[in-house]
């Protein structure tokens, strides 16, 4: 760059004007006035990015890659922003919910088969093969009660809605309803956009096999068996749990303005009462896993995992009522791999996944990189006040008398 | 010189012009006379942004629906059977409450067929930029204005660009039925089997919670009219858990 070094120096900031000895910025700069005059446009509109080049790194005077202040802070800056661009799957994201509710929505993995004990209680079915002490009353409602209780089989995946019946309607006990709703066939229209597109309904079509429920006693009888709705209200329950190994949960339900009395008798809408969800990081390069952020619901919120139901995943946890805690509500505790819920609320709704950075900030690491940092800002900072000190009193001495 | 020029090429273009716009306007005026059209009596209701509370058990919308539909303020047709009522309903509800419209229609003398739906709705634009997928989340019911019948519409080509009327409904048209059923849970039987209802809401303040497909072959009454194909009910089927509710019967009468 002989050019440059010919030009006069622009205004220096402290810590760039603080040049070795070896390269007096007063003897460089004198010479060069003249030139500054005769200078072309664009040479001139080029000097302010020169100046800035300068400012920031030191360049082209030799002082990088000494650290300025300034190149100290805008690299932290840039840090502080990519972090958040990292991606959660190198921090092993997992996330627990708990929550109290009234009402559960939860969509079985169709490559598995459930086999769920079930109080003693009463089926009511669209349509059934066999169905021993079954009542046919009217069409599509086939009733069967079961005094002890049966195991349920659920093949081919199944949506199932549990609710707990409210103490009001049971004089006090706690019962519960569930409705096993199968998947979708693959004659139906689908379903999850307002088009009918040839895609969609192909996929339709590919679906395997159709879901399939049956019923079966203690003593392994067979009692019932179905491919359509089932819907099943407990007798009273002491105590009832079963494992929940799942696709998709929706924990609550939300509230509706629109519900009228005339057909379903007194209204009550479930909700869920209480929850949190509680999103666990493991530590880059480490076996402990530690707890990044926590969110406590209100009632009434809507739980959903996945936040974005074309996501998948598994969910696993325990599904259970206990007439002991005097809630009418079901305990649900869930854990995954899925780094997010959607959590909807009325009026609005908002996604919850552990950030980068509320992970990243955790690390003994990331607070031991920072104190460097800091400590390196100081000792740049004060380097740069001495040497442009010492360059105050070179200026006063080269002066002459 | 320029200026003389100009002068007769300028008296061209202008012949030229008005020719052209006196074609287009022919065709555009062919184009609508092409189509029966059905303009609103009285001025329309249109309530937006405000929930609007709804009796549970009730129909809110019956739409043919092809993948290429969409909604439009000049894209709504009606498909009206014999005896068509004089005086007819138009109700445009969204899924959370947040629109609603009533627009009326006099059908003196009676046209079977499709017929335009003229909406002269001022905010319809609330509707285009506040529902992504808008075929699930806004109904459309056409009806006797006295009676409890309805009449399937479709969002089709736009009444002005179609030379002519949408094609003739036919055996494997599907057909979709918009209905409030208070969170029960709601089937068509189809060939005997029953055929789900999908939830159509997760929010609040619905206005309808579940979405019925079908073709009009699953629910059509070959026993009607010597075969021809009509269909002249559809009955929802709703179970509240372990309870069955009475079915709703959709009071529709189609002819195709």
């Amino acid at each position: 760059m002989p050019d440059e070094a010919s030009r006069p120096p622009p205004a220096l900031p402290p810590e760039t004007a603080a040049a070795p000895p070896a390269a007096p910025v007063t003897a460089a700069s004198e010479p060069g006035l003249p030139a500054a005059r005769l200078e072309t446009p664009k040479r001139s509109s080029r000097r302010p990015l020169v100046g800035a080049a300068k400012a920031i790194f030191g360049w082209p005077r030799g002082h990088w890659p000494a650290p300025t202040v300034t190149v100290l802070l805008a690299t932290a800056v840039v840090v502080v922003g990519a972090v958040e661009l990292l991606p959660r799957a190198i921090s092993d994201v997992t996330l627990s919910v708990r929550a109290r509710t009234e009402v559960l929505e939860i969509d079985l993995d169709p490559l598995r088969t459930y086999v769920w004990w079930l109080p003693g209680g009463s089926y009511s079915l669209l349509t059934a093969k066999a169905g021993a002490g079954c009542e046919l009353r009217d069409r599509f409602d086939v009733v069967c009660p079961y005094a002890d209780p049966t195991a349920l089989t659920i093949k081919n995946g199944a949506t199932v809605r549990f609710e707990v019946a409210p103490p009001e309607a049971t004089g006090g006990a706690l019962h519960f309803n569930a409705a096993i709703m199968p998947r979708a066939r693959a004659a139906a229209p689908q379903a999850s956009s307002g088009g009918l597109t040839p895609t969609v309904a192909a996929a339709a079509v590919k679906q395997p096999e159709p879901s399939a429920f049956e019923v079966r006693g203690a003593a392994d009888e067979p009692l019932l068996e179905t491919h359509d709705l089932v819907t099943f209200e407990s007798g009273p329950v002491d105590l009832w749990r079963i494992p929940l190994i799942l696709r998709r949960v929706q924990v609550g339900e939300s509230l509706s303005e629109s519900v009228s009395t005339d057909s379903l008798g007194p209204v009550r809408q479930p909700i869920m009462t209480e929850g949190d969800v509680r999103i666990y990081a493991r530590g880059l390069g480490s076996q402990d896993r530690y707890e990044i952020q926590q969110e406590r619901f209100d009632p009434a919120d809507v739980v959903q995992i996945p936040a974005d139901p074309a996501d998948s995943g598994l969910l696993l946890g325990v599904l259970s009522l206990d007439r002991s805690d005097r809630r009418h509500a079901f305990d649900v505790t869930m854990h995954t791999a899925l780094a997010e819920v959607f959590v909807r609320r009325l009026g609005a709704g908002h996604r919850n996944a552990g950030s980068m950075w509320s992970i990243v900030s955790q690390l003994p690491t990331w607070a031991a990189l920072w104190v460097v940092w800091v400590s390196l800002i100081v000792v740049a900072n004060y380097h740069a006040a001495r040497l442009q000190q010492l360059q105050g009193e070179h200026h006063v001495e080269s002066k002459p008398a | 010189m320029a200026t003389l020029c100009n002068s007769p090429l300028r008296s061209l273009f202008g012949v030229s012009l008005i020719l052209c716009t006196v074609s287009i306007g022919t065709a555009h005026a062919q184009g609508r006379a092409a189509v029966p059209r059905l303009a609103p009596v009285g001025s329309p209701v249109e309530i937006v942004d405000t929930s609007e509370r709804i009796s549970g058990n009730a129909t809110t919308g019956l739409v043919f629906i092809q993948p290429s539909d969409k909604i439009g303020y000049d894209r709504l047709w009606a498909y009206l059977s014999e005896p068509v009522s004089p005086k007819l309903k138009l109700k445009i509800s969204s899924i959370d409450g947040r629109y609603y419209a009533e627009v009326e229609y006099a059908t003196n003398p009676a046209q079977p067929g499709w017929t335009a739906l003229d909406l002269s709705l001022h905010e319809f634009k609330f509707l285009e930029q506040n529902y992504k997928d808008p075929m699930s989340e806004i109904a459309a019911l056409l009806g006797d204005a006295d009676g409890p019948r309805f009449y399937p519409v479709r969002w089709a080509s736009s009444h002005d660009a179609a030379a002519a009327a949408p094609d003739p409904p036919k055996d494997t048209d599907p057909l979709r039925v918009y209905m409030n059923t208070e969170r029960a849970t709601a089937f068509v039987v189809v060939k005997g089997s029953p055929t789900y209802c999908r939830d159509a809401s997760a929010v609040s303040g619905f206005k309808f919670n579940a979405i019925c497909d079908m073709t009009l072959a699953d629910v059509r009454n070959a026993e009607l009219e010597g075969g021809r194909h009509v269909v002249d009910a559809i009955e929802v089927f709703r179970r509240s858990g372990v309870r069955t509710l009475a079915p709703v019967t959709v009071d529709v009468k189609i002819k195709y």
